[in-house]
């Protein structure tokens, strides 16, 4: 496994989601593929971004004191899951890919609200009323930046390292059997896609454009 | 309807007033007594950006409020009152124009001279006096950021022995 | 300027927000203005490393608004007043338009594509491609929009398309839901990336997932956590019995 590539790209995505520059490659759609992709196995990643992609959709950055930050989870989820699976998707270590990243992604939001304290530390004698030395307030954004790079490479790395060792253990139980997690991640997907809804303001408001994406998409799920 | 929410928050309108007590309450109209924005035209464009379009802005001095209290309370609008500071409500409340009503402290934020009471609400000497006149006007003071968060009572926010009465 | 306001969050602290981050990307315009006068700039930056909160993708208007004020030799009071006056709302804005809306809206784009047989690589640059021009077309209109009108701008953003793009991404975004719940519940999230190597998956498991679309779409986001426990439950108990039989 190429751990060096999944550090780098683990703080490029960790950075993404606040802090520089949110064109959104910290999605788990976007970050999880690619992860696949560096390490051969694009399909894994698909697999695994798209599930915690729906899983991700329902969580508004609007109002609350933590958020979990599902890129850094998405990369180390796939790459604990391209390192278990062996070159075979097998939908009971699917399952556990998403499991853990759906824990993991906990962990990474809490180093980014520790990393928040600790930037106000970094920032505290600049605010307020004494002179203020503009290459020392570049200094310290751009150490703070480099400080949440640093931090993302390491939860990443850190939960790579977890996952890969962890699905590999379990990976030859095979948990609740094959069949039985696809049909778990197929109920979960379907779940959370739903769940999407409330966030056009619920079934009531909008009846009429669900209505005509229902008959779209369930023409599209039976002709494809 | 009477009003629904007299509220002292220096952001004003913003996140926490539309959303989280917006979707609660379900305002008509929000009023802003502040003498200065009242005179300003561009700041009362700013602040209402924020707005959804059902929900209307106005911006009154105080003066012009407390001609107006009766009317909003007995009136088939639903409506927000608020204000930057304590002592703005204080004004308004003078002379028991509030009695019998309850005024939210939902976000009052550090400067100097302040002390921290809140993780939302900073207070300095005299805005704890202007807190206790308010009560003393027949007002019931608390502090809540949120519908759902605690409600945080008068006497919480003003240690006994840093009260006067 | 507009390059450093994609980095406004990169020093997000609990005392001042983005204070610093804003300080750090209007300084390419405090420099210009106080030229030749370091003390000047030094006051300038200490009143603008305070506290400011504002959506990311909007704060390039705050910031050309600002310089322009700046510029322009505006009181220093008024300049506060208008930060003041200006971070609720294009937060609100910002939050409701954004993270509400355009995002899962692409987002949800882009699981259609990948559901309904577009190639994956397909899927996820449709949603880069997108999302980012609605992302940078944002940033660059606010900027500019700031800096010719200055503090006035709150007339002319009241008068923008924001309120009608405001309306219509609901009605895609509730469609676009629509479109992807059968394309979740028939499992193509999992055939899409090769899972199960086409074998359908049992419609016992299809009816389960159906019910599920419905009642995840009665309870919205607070079915999140209960579905993720499930998950959890069941991966550990199936472990378990593996490791005991």
């Amino acid at each position: 496994m190429n751990w060096l590539a999944i550090t780098l790209w683990g703080g490029a995505v960790g950075m993404d989601a606040t802090s520089f520059p949110q064109v959104m490659v910290s999605r788990p759609i976007v970050a999880a593929p690619v992860t696949g992709l560096l390490l051969g196995r694009p399909l894994e990643g698909v697999a695994v971004g798209a599930l915690l992609e729906l899983f991700a959709l329902v969580i508004l950055p609007i109002g609350a004191a933590r958020y979990p930050e599902s890129g850094t989870a998405a990369v180390a989820a796939t790459a604990g899951y391209v390192a278990a699976s062996g070159g075979v998707q097998r939908a009971d270590l699917l399952l556990l890919a998403v499991v853990f990243g759906l824990l993991w992604e906990r962990v990474c939001g809490a180093s980014v609200n520790a990393i928040r304290r600790l930037n106000e530390r970094l920032v505290v004698d600049v605010e307020g009323h004494g002179p203020v030395n503009a290459r020392r307030l570049e200094g310290l954004h751009l150490a703070a930046l480099a400080l949440d790079f640093g931090r993302a490479a390491l939860v990443t790395v850190g939960g790579a390292a977890l996952a890969a060792a962890g699905l590999g253990a379990a990976g030859t139980l095979q948990g609740i059997g094959a069949d039985a997690a696809a049909g778990m991640l197929c109920v979960a997907g379907a779940a959370m896609a739903g769940a999407a809804l409330s966030l056009f303001d619920g079934w009531s408001g909008r009846r009429f454009a669900v209505l005509l994406g229902l008959i779209c998409g369930l023409i599209l799920s039976i002709v494809g | 309807m009477p009003v629904l929410l007299y509220r002292v928050d220096e952001r004003l309108i913003h996140g926490q007033v539309v959303v989280g007590w917006g979707s609660r309450l379900q305002p008509d109209m929000i009023v802003v007594v502040d003498d200065s924005l009242a005179e300003s035209e561009w700041e009362q464009e700013l602040y209402g950006l924020g707005l959804p379009p059902e929900i209307e802005a106005r911006f009154e001095d105080v003066e012009t409020a407390r001609g107006h209290l009766e009317e909003w309370k007995t009136g088939p609008r639903r409506v927000i009152v608020l204000t930057r500071d304590v002592h703005t409500m204080l004004e308004l409340a003078e002379g028991g124009k509030l009695r019998g009503e309850e005024v939210n402290i939902g976000g009052i934020h550090h400067s100097p001279g302040r002390r921290a009471v809140l993780p939302y609400v900073y207070l300095r000497d005299d805005e704890e006096r202007d807190l206790e006149a308010l009560a003393a006007e027949g007002v019931d003071v608390s502090a809540r950021d949120l519908p759902d968060a605690r409600r945080v009572t008068l006497a919480e926010l003003i240690p006994p022995e840093r009260q006067r009465r | 300027m507009l390059l450093r306001s994609f980095s406004i969050q990169g020093s997000w602290n609990y005392r001042t927000l983005i204070g610093h981050g804003y300080a750090f990307a209007l300084l390419p315009a405090l420099r210009a203005i106080y030229r030749g006068d370091p003390e000047g700039l030094s006051d300038a930056l200490a009143r603008h490393a305070r506290l400011f909160n504002s959506h990311p993708y909007l704060v390039p208007m705050a910031l050309g608004a600002v310089a322009r004020m700046e510029a322009d030799g505006e009181d220093p009071a008024v300049i506060e007043r208008f930060k003041t006056a200006v971070r609720g709302s294009l937060g609100t804005i910002g939050d409701r338009m954004v993270w509400a809306g355009w995002r899962p809206v692409c987002l949800l784009f882009s699981l259609a594509l990948l559901m309904a047989g577009a190639p994956w690589w397909l899927a996820i640059a449709a949603f880069l491609v997108i999302y980012n021009a609605g992302h940078f077309g944002l940033r660059i209109w606010s900027y500019r929009l700031g800096w010719r009108e200055g503090k006035r701008v709150g007339e002319h953003m009241r008068r923008s398309g924001i309120a009608a793009v405001q309306r219509a991404l609901p009605v895609v975004g509730a469609f676009l839901v629509g479109l992807v719940v059968p394309l979740a519940v028939s499992g193509r999230h999992l055939a899409a990336a090769g899972v199960g190597d086409g074998e359908s998956i049992p419609a016992s498991w299809l009816a389960i997932a159906a019910v599920a679309a419905v009642i995840g779409g009665y309870f919205g986001a607070r079915a999140r956590g209960p579905v993720v426990l499930t998950l959890l439950g069941f991966s550990f108990f199936g472990l378990l019995v593996r490791l005991l039989s």
